[in-house]
C-alpha cells in the first residue's frame, strides 16, 4: 500500500467547480488565492505489510485578501471532511491554525489527521 | 537473516488476520518421583514440553477470505468444543524449517478502545503438546 492522501486531496480540490490550486510545503505561484499543505505520515505495519498510513497534515489557503483566504480555508475544510469520511479513509479536524499576515498577505487553515486505510 | 514478519503460525492451514506479532515458548513438563533408593531426594524427568503460541492482531470488519482466518473465525474456534476445538498448526519460518503440531485454543481477547488513534486489537493463545519438526 502506498500513501496517496496529499495527491487525492490536490485531485479533490482541482475538481471543485471553483478549482483551488494546492501545493506541497511551497507555492510555486504569485497568482492568488491558492492553498499549501504540509503533511507528516507515519505508517502501520502488521504481518502482510502496511495496513494504515496516518497523515497529519496542516492546509493553508492564501490570499490578498483576509476574507478570500478565510473563505478558501472553509471550502478546503468541507472538501476535505467529505473526500477522506470513506472510501478507506478516516479523518478528524484537530485544530484551526494561526492566522497570519505576511507581507500582506494572509493565511487561514486548519490542521487535519487523515487515516489511510488498507483495502 | 530472517524479518519478523516472514515467521508465522498456520492454523488449519491457514494465516491469522491482521496478525502483528508471533511469540512462541516452549515449556517442559516435568514429574517428580521418589524411591527409597533415592536416598530421600526427590527426582524430576522431563517427560514433554507444552509449546505455547501468543498471537497479537488487528479486529479486521473486512472479513477473511478463503486463505486467512478473521475475527468470526477465530472466535467460533475459541468456543469450540470436543474435537472440534482441536487445530491444526504449522510454524512456518521463511527458506527454514517449519513445525508442526495440533492445540487448543485457550484464550481468546478482543479490545476495542474508545481512543481513535489505537485499532481494535485480538490476542490469542494456543497451546500445543506434540510439535515436532516438519519432514
Amino acid at each position: 500500500m502506498t500513501e496517496n492522501i496529499g495527491s487525492t486531496l490536490v485531485a479533490a480540490c482541482a475538481a471543485l467547480e471553483n478549482p483551488i490550486t494546492v501545493f506541497l510545503s511551497e507555492a510555486v505561484s504569485e497568482d492568488y488565492p491558492y492553498a499549501v499543505y504540509e503533511a507528516d505520515y507515519e505508517p502501520s505495519y502488521d504481518k502482510d505489510g502496511i495496513y494504515k498510513i496516518v497523515g497529519e497534515l496542516a492546509v493553508r489557503g492564501y490570499s490578498k485578501d483576509y476574507s478570500e483566504a478565510a473563505a478558501l480555508a472553509a471550502a478546503i475544510d468541507d472538501v476535505i471532511l467529505s473526500t477522506f469520511a470513506s472510501n478507506g479513509y478516516t479523518v478528524r479536524q484537530v485544530s484551526q491554525l494561526k492566522k497570519e499576515c505576511l507581507q500582506e498577505t494572509w493565511s487561514v487553515g486548519y490542521q487535519y489527521r487523515i487515516t489511510q486505510f488498507r483495502n | 537473516m530472517t524479518e519478523g514478519y516472514n515467521i508465522r503460525i498456520q492454523v488449519n492451514d491457514m494465516y491469522l488476520i491482521g496478525v502483528t506479532q508471533d511469540e512462541m515458548s516452549i515449556s517442559p513438563v516435568t514429574k517428580e518421583s521418589i524411591v527409597k533408593e533415592n536416598q530421600g531426594v526427590k527426582q524430576e524427568a522431563i517427560v514433554g514440553h507444552t509449546t505455547t503460541f501468543s498471537i497479537s492482531g488487528l479486529i479486521d470488519m473486512t472479513g477473511g477470505s478463503g486463505t486467512v482466518l478473521d475475527n468470526d473465525d477465530l472466535i467460533a474456534l475459541a468456543a469450540a468444543t470436543g474435537d472440534d476445538a482441536v487445530v491444526d498448526l504449522v510454524y512456518v519460518r521463511a527458506s527454514g524449517q517449519a513445525y508442526e503440531g495440533t492445540g487448543v485454543i485457550t484464550g481468546y481477547t478482543e479490545t476495542n478502545p474508545a481512543d481513535p488513534e489505537e485499532d481494535p486489537t485480538y490476542s490469542l493463545t494456543i497451546e500445543c503438546e506434540d510439535l515436532a519438526a516438519s519432514s
